[in-house]
């Protein structure tokens, strides 16, 4: 009972705690998987945007060839004049080399037959095989990113070539306009406008007469371990012309529309602790921008989030550095402060309860010493009234005179009996209570023992219409504490006085059996209903019933008298009978006498 | 304040009248065609050298600068780190306190992120712009590639043929973010030389990659330096912001046509598209007077005996930066045949045979290089060695002084080929001095 109260006090503050640290680990896990799914989603939008600025700046480059093809057509009276090819190249940053194929495969440009330049050659050499299978600009590619050559029957698109379709058209107004032309100089001894850096170029163009919009296309394809581009367009003839474009002067683009690096680490620019890396198809790295720590850099090897880039562009990828997601360290901490406070008030609380137990605990140890005391101090003045009163009853004459004091006598020597016993019973209880109740077993009869107590109840069991009968089975003598089972039969018999009365007969019996003596009284009175039995032994409980009802008792008795019984190694059961009560005395009579135990 | 705007009305006509002047003297560049040897011998076919030279006309103290846009790029990757990139933005400070209000400037500095340290801007505050610069610490990788485009993007802003565009790299290591072969850092150097910019690059040290750096400044005709010792970065800024400022011309377009069936070989030194009999290559810039040439190599037929025999007709254009004109010129080259040993002997034209020797010379020293990188230190050697031979013949027989030196030059670079240790020296040093001989570049 000391025991178990602190630990009941301990897991009253260990129960929650456990409960609410588990909450406090699900919950922050999963606010933090949250947070990485929207980081994860923000991450992918902020590299799509810039998938989306790549694909822009293809669809400017687009409507800039688009436009200068053209004009070669329309300047060339709807041929294309080499003459005005070469001027293109020469001034056009991003063009590096152009082709024109008849429909039947024959070259126009460069030209057949004529000079070619070293640069010219090299140029043919790295597009053969392009030129070899004209079908790449007829037939239409099933995927826009992918390469699968549709006619395996005529010489098949080779699958190095990325081909796509023609980037469609691009909603957003394009923020800046590729003059594909550089500001030409007129060469004439005239004074041409002094200002010649104005654009010549991107004029707002409709769709040309002969060409057919959608026979347009870009392949990709990898020579000299190197990404090259060609972006071409066929005429209704069927003539194909193509730019080759210069792909270093393509990557400086590509990596001049992409924002640069904040000379100092700002707390609140745009990609504040990471880096976006623009990595090739040979995985190398074109560009970077971010702030990214330097050691920071050094430790997160693995990208948080990888986007390859969309057509022309396929193999290219975009990937996304980060240090590893810990910003819940702060959210850690406080975690552990709420758990640190409710420690702390749980302990309080938990003390305070424990200060009101004790308190209490003190008291009513108080109040048993008080009637133990009180039991003590009623006893001597009890057994001098018993004395005193079994020796005026014997010193009384035998007379009808004296017969009513006699009478009044007896009551008072019955009474007197009652009351010690229940004294003894008190204080039998209180020594149970503190573990000093001692059974000291002498050598006797089981059946001198229960004659004993018959004898003494005889007369207030014959008052109200109750009878023993006792059988002894066994008269061999025993090691038993007289005393003990004295106090049990007492109170088993007191009880059939108070609620079996008029019933008759209350049988004993007694017997022995392997070292253990057994004693069983029943009685034919209303009995104890079922449900009750296990609660009778209980200190303090009482069936209330109308049985009950009416009659005085302090409830200890029954769980007293199995204590003394299982203190003597045995027990005290109820049995089930037919009618009335029945209960089992069964003692350990073969102990060794005195002191062993 | 007053009194400045009074001067400067009072000074506008007098400008103008000065403007006028120069205009009417209609000052263009100096276009001179000759041929090595102008008499040949005839009746059998021989190779010749064709020099076409030209040379800027000289700037008047009294007339505005040509105004500049310039994009100096700062590699401050972490081999820049202490005194090197100190100097180096000491270097910057100086050099820009050279330009007035009417140039601009942009900085860009590069590690393994690309930083827009000064936006293209005019130079008005120049101390806010040394502030922003004076901010630049070394640290991190060399992406050498996005700085040189975001510098471009920054002359873009302003882009104007009327202005000289240059982009300034000083870079001190391998470029090893972004695209790094010297191949792909000629195509962009080609590219932004479409658009009128030329990339000036300054290698620092011993460990950037000369092969990049020429490459890159040849393509888009811009100069390239050397600099061993960061102490020597201020000096080279200051030729190079000399340079830019004297630019006279731009867009330098030479288109030589070969006639009556003479071949052009090759162009020594310098890019050159040759189509058939006709050659085409460009210089962004002519100095103010600076002699820029080409030496053209050509095979002509066997001729009985002539004279004013076409050779090739030469035709150039230009914008003038001082009259803001396209103008062009025209020479034909002209050549006589002779029986005679003796009158084809005199008739040599030592000043262009001189130039002619030396870009072949300068060629045979390239291959040598290519050589030494094979590991084939001995053919290496055996080039250096005969051309030093051929320096030494012409040397003499033109009586050329500057030919023999260069013979001494290349007997001492066959002795210092073989070190391991110092090639790498060595390697920047023979680069720089082929590539300012093949430009004729002024520092």
């Amino acid at each position: 009972m000391k025991k178990r109260t602190p630990i009941l006090l301990a897991s009253l503050i260990i129960v929650p705690l456990i409960l609410l640290a588990w909450f406090g680990v699900r919950l922050q896990s999963n606010q933090q998987e949250l947070l990485k799914l929207q980081l994860g989603a923000l991450i992918e939008a902020q590299l799509s945007d810039v998938d989306a600025q790549m694909v822009q700046h293809f669809a400017r480059l687009q409507d800039a060839l688009d436009q200068q093809i053209d004009d070669l057509y329309r300047s060339g009276n709807f041929t294309f004049q080499p003459q005005a090819i070469d001027s293109l190249i020469k001034q056009s940053p991003q063009i590096a080399n152009v082709f024109v194929m008849e429909a039947d495969g024959k070259r126009l440009y460069p030209m057949r037959g004529s000079e070619l330049t070293s640069g010219e050659r090299r140029f043919l050499n790295q597009i053969h095989e392009l030129l070899a299978t004209p079908n790449l600009f007829y037939d239409k590619p099933r995927d826009p990113t992918l390469v699968t050559p549709s006619l395996a029957t005529q010489s098949a698109a080779p699958e190095q070539y990325l081909r796509s379709e023609p980037i469609a058209a691009q909603k957003a107004a394009p923020p800046q306009k590729i003059t594909l032309r550089a500001p030409a100089v007129t060469y004439s001894a005239d004074i041409v406008q002094a200002d010649i850096a104005t654009e010549q170029v991107v004029v707002a163009a409709q769709p040309q007469a002969g060409f057919d919009t959608a026979a347009s296309g870009w392949i990709a394809w990898y020579a000299d371990t190197r990404l090259h581009h060609i972006y071409w367009r066929r005429n209704n003839e069927g003539t194909v012309i193509g730019f080759a474009l210069n792909g270093a002067r393509l990557t400086a683009d590509l990596i001049t529309n992409l924002p640069t690096s904040p000379i100092q680490i700002q707390a609140d620019a745009p990609l504040h602790n990471a880096e976006i890396r623009l990595i090739n198809s040979r995985g190398e790295q074109i560009y970077a921008w971010g702030q990214l720590a330097e050691d920071a850099l050094v430790k997160s090897s693995k990208p948080l989030k990888l986007l390859p880039l969309s057509h022309p562009l396929g193999s290219w990828r975009l990937e996304y550095y980060a240090p590893a997601l810990n910003v819940q360290g702060a959210s850690w901490i406080s975690m552990a402060l709420v758990i640190l406070a409710t420690t702390l008030g749980l302990s309080v609380i938990a003390w305070l309860i424990y200060r009101e137990y004790q308190r209490d605990m003190r008291l009513a140890q108080q109040r048993v010493n008080f009637v133990n005391q009180v039991s003590h101090e009623l006893k001597t003045p009890l057994t001098n009234v018993r004395m005193y009163a079994e020796m005026l009853e014997q010193s009384l004459p035998y007379d009808p005179e004296s017969e009513r004091s006699q009478r009044y006598v007896g009551v008072i020597s019955n009474e007197s009996q009652r009351l010690s016993r229940l004294i003894d019973n008190v204080l039998s209880f209180s020594r149970l209570g503190r573990g000093s109740h001692t059974i000291t077993p002498m050598p006797g009869t089981v059946a001198d023992c229960v004659e004993t107590v018959v004898e003494h109840f005889t007369p207030a069991l014959s008052q109200r219409g109750l009878k023993v009968v006792y059988s002894a089975e066994d008269r061999t003598l025993v090691q038993i504490d007289c005393g003990a089972l004295e106090q049990i039969l007492n109170n088993l018999l007191s009880n059939c006085e108070k609620y079996a009365a008029n019933s008759g007969e209350i049988a004993i019996r007694s017997w022995s059996d392997a070292g253990m003596s057994y004693l069983r009284v029943a009685d034919n009175g209303p009995g104890i209903p079922k449900a009750d039995w296990h609660m009778v032994f209980t200190p303090f409980y009482r069936c209330s019933n109308q049985l009950t009802d009416g009659v005085t008792g302090t409830g200890i008795g029954l769980g007293l008298a199995r204590e003394i019984a299982r203190s003597h190694g045995g027990d005290l059961v109820i049995e089930s009978s037919d009618q009335g009560a029945s209960f089992l005395i069964s003692l350990r009579t073969d102990m060794p006498p005195q002191g062993a135990q | 304040m007053n009194i400045q705007s009074a001067a400067r009305r009072l000074m506008l006509p007098l400008l103008a009248v000065v403007m006028g002047l120069s205009s009417a003297q209609a000052r263009e560049i100096n276009l001179t065609t000759s041929l090595a040897t102008p008499v040949m011998s005839a009746d059998q076919s021989q190779k010749t050298f064709i020099k076409i030279s030209l040379e800027g006309f000289k700037q008047e103290q009294s007339e505005a600068r040509i105004p500049a846009n310039i994009a100096i790029v700062l590699d401050k990757s972490g081999s820049m780190q202490g005194e090197k990139i100190q100097q180096a933005r000491e270097a910057a400070i100086m050099a820009i306190k050279r330009l007035n209000e009417n140039d601009i400037v942009s900085v860009v500095s590069y590690d393994s992120r690309v930083q827009v340290v000064v936006p293209a801007t005019r130079v008005s505050d120049k101390h806010q712009i040394a502030r922003a610069i004076r901010n630049i610490h070394a640290n991190g990788n060399t992406a050498l590639f996005a700085g040189v485009s975001k510098g471009a993007q920054e002359l873009r802003k302003f882009l104007d043929l009327n202005k000289v565009n240059r982009v300034i790299l000083l870079s001190d290591g391998l470029a090893n973010v972004g695209p790094s072969t010297p191949n792909e850092l000629g195509q962009l150097g080609l590219s932004l030389a479409k658009e009128g910019m030329s990339v000036t690059t300054i290698g620092l040290g011993l460990g950037y990659n000369e092969d990049l750096m020429t490459q890159l400044a040849g393509y888009s005709d811009g100069n390239h330096a050397f600099v061993e010792n960061a102490e020597d970065l201020a000096r080279i800024f200051q030729y190079e912001f000399g340079d830019v400022l004297s630019v006279v011309a731009q867009g330098v377009n030479i288109e030589i046509h070969c006639k009556n069936g003479v071949r052009p070989v090759r162009i020594l030194g310098r890019e050159a598209e040759i189509r058939g009999s006709r050659i085409t290559t460009r210089m962004n810039q002519l100095y103010s007077e600076q002699e820029k040439f080409i030496i053209l190599e050509v095979e002509i037929p066997a001729q009985s005996e002539a004279k004013n025999f076409e050779v090739a007709d030469v035709g150039v254009s230009y914008t003038n930066l001082y009259s803001k004109q396209a103008q062009s010129l025209r020479n034909t080259v002209l050549a006589s045949f002779s029986q005679s040993k003796k009158q084809v002997q005199d008739a040599v034209d030592v000043k262009t045979y001189e130039a002619a020797a030396e870009q072949v010379a300068n060629e045979e020293s390239r291959r040598a290089i290519e050589l030494r990188d094979k590991g084939d230190i001995e053919a290496a050697k055996s080039v250096l060695k005969q051309n030093a031979i051929y320096l030494d013949n012409l040397g003499q027989s033109l009586a050329s002084p500057k030919l023999l030196e260069q013979k001494a030059e290349a007997l001492q670079d066959a002795e210092e080929l073989e070190s391991d240790q110092d090639w790498n020296k060595k390697r920047k040093e023979l680069k720089e001095r082929l590539y300012k001989r093949a430009t004729q570049q002024s520092y």
